[in-house]
């Protein structure tokens, strides 16, 4: 190195530094020494009750109780006489919390019981059940006709074979109409990199 | 270079040797951290490096595609899928409507719909979310969507929120590249293809409707649906966006959604907004209908109703 090559030199301490840094990074590119993101988590596996489309009730096809017909207690055209806690155990399973409804007949039909029972006591079939809900809830009747009220399946396409209605006594226990509560299926499972534990300082992590 | 450190400090290397020295370590480095690449294996292949824009393809063009992707699909899980696209119908709109008054937030539809459209269920992705509000208040900022056991809470209403289906849609006028853009029925579709994962459509849309697949998708092989619609549930790769389409595969063949099928408190309405007596169009004419965030502009075909 001349003199004349002295300013065009680099000092030793200098190149030593900067190639060094490259070397480093190299190393630490090669040996992974920053570390992995964070592994996913463990999530289960879906349970397929989750999409399960059943409806929340099974519908019975015909009126029976411990698979006998009605008729074979309720026979004759006139009901039993009577308070009938006194006849035996039969249907003190079922509690009644319907509104003001207090009484079988409100709904039943007094001399066919397998059926059901209209204003002027003609009975309705267990298979047009919505016609007796409609006595009185005319308005939901009304949106369960147009669509608006109530599970609908099959298809949306009037042509491919159009929607095919669930009936009341799907989703409502004619003794106890009002709609039970679900099990949630699970929340929504946080990334752990967002998870809110995982950042001390975050401020968007989540809600609440 | 300064005159006062060449006298005391000798010890110099030549520019010419410094330049080979650190271009050498450079390279080194480089290489270093590019080496993660030598596992990719999943390249495109020519025909996919090369291919068209969805909007731009030949009847022929698709069949070919259809024929990859099925391949693909059954190299990847080892089941065969029925993968079609069905066109857009003629005079149907598409239409959705749900009863706030009624859903109780069990989250059966957001799993119905992972199970129909081969969401990645490890890192998870959810089309819908459910958000538990107060009774009384509409600030979904204070929602909460990590309830759990029985629903619904005392004091709550539970409003799930997904894809609008824009009819001014950001997240169309966001993406630089097209990859996702309006259908005649009115979905909001992705090509996955075209998709750069730059997820400027995450960030325009306001409803949070859209998921980002960071890593790629795993999807049980015994849980794959095999029903594919090439816009909508085929498997996704890694590195794009997907979002909800109102199942297109289902609904452009006269079904209903799976999330409308699985809903048990039957609180999820959908329909063809241009057929004057169907369900959809009866709720929007008789009930009382909210748009969330209706005052972004973005006129969604997703209503919210309650009863009265």
């Amino acid at each position: 190195m001349g003199n004349s090559s002295g300013s065009k030199g680099i000092p030793m301490w200098a190149a030593g530094v900067s190639v060094g840094a490259f070397l480093l990074l190299a190393a630490v590119f090669a040996m992974n020494l920053l570390g992995n993101a964070p592994a996913n988590d463990e999530i289960p596996k879906l349970s397929p009750e989750y999409a399960d489309t059943a409806t929340v009730r099974k519908v019975r096809k015909e009126m029976t109780f411990d698979g006998a017909p009605c008729s074979s207690c309720h026979e004759g055209t006139e009901p039993l006489q009577g308070d009938p806690r006194e006849k035996g155990v039969f249907h003190e399973k079922i509690e009644i919390k319907h509104g003001r409804n207090q009484h079988c007949f409100n709904c039943h039909n007094r001399r066919q019981p397998a059926d059901f029972s209209n204003f002027d006591g003609t009975p309705i079939k267990l298979a047009d059940v919505q016609l007796l809900c409609a006595k009185c809830h005319g308005t939901t009747f009304r949106d369960w006709n147009n669509g608006a009220h109530g599970r609908r399946s099959g298809h949306w396409d009037v042509a491919k074979g159009g929607p095919k209605p669930a009936t009341c006594i799907a989703c409502h226990n004619p003794h106890w109409p009002v709609f039970k509560p679900l099990k949630a299926a699970p929340a929504p499972h946080v990334n752990p990199r967002t998870r809110k534990s995982a950042r001390p300082g975050a401020e968007h992590g989540g809600h609440e | 270079m300064s005159e006062e450190q060449k006298p005391e400090d000798g010890a110099e290397i030549s520019r010419r040797a410094f330049l080979a020295a650190a271009a050498a370590a450079a390279v080194t480095a480089t290489a270093a951290a590019l080496a993660p690449m030598k596992d990719l294996a999943d390249l495109p292949s020519l025909e996919e490096f090369l291919r068209k824009h969805y909007t731009e393809l030949t009847p022929a063009d698709k069949a070919a595609i259809i024929a990859r992707i099925s391949e693909q699909v059954e190299k990847k899980y080892g089941v065969k899928p029925n993968l079609t696209d069905p066109p857009p119908l003629d005079g149907v709109e598409f239409g959705y409507a749900l009863n706030i008054g009624r859903c109780i937030g069990c989250r059966k539809c957001v799993f119905a719909c992972v199970d129909e459209n081969n969401q990645s269920r490890n890192p998870e992705i959810q089309y819908i979310r459910v958000l538990e509000m107060k009774k009384g208040s509409i600030d979904v900022e204070t929602s909460n969507t990590e309830y759990e056991g029985e629903v619904p809470k005392k004091d709550s209403y539970y409003m799930p929120v997904q894809c609008h289906q824009c009819r001014k849609a950001p997240c169309v006028k966001a993406c630089p590249v097209k990859a996702t853009w309006q259908e005649p029925d009115g979905v909001v579709v992705i090509d996955y293809n075209w998709c750069i994962g730059c997820r400027y459509c995450i960030a325009a849309c306001p409803y949070g409707a859209r998921r980002f697949n960071w890593q790629e998708p795993h999807i049980p092989a015994d849980e794959l649906n095999p029903e594919m619609g090439l816009l909508s549930n085929r498997p996704r790769p890694k590195g794009v966006v997907e979002k909800c389409h109102f199942c297109l595969h289902r609904t452009r063949n006269g079904k209903y959604p799976a999330c409308v099928e699985v809903c048990p408190t039957g609180s999820r309405k959908f329909g063809n907004l241009l057929d004057p007596n169907s369900e959809i169009s009866n709720i929007l004419q008789n009930k009382r209908v909210y748009v969330l965030k209706e005052e972004v502009g973005t006129l969604p075909r997703f209503y919210y109703y309650f009863d009265i």
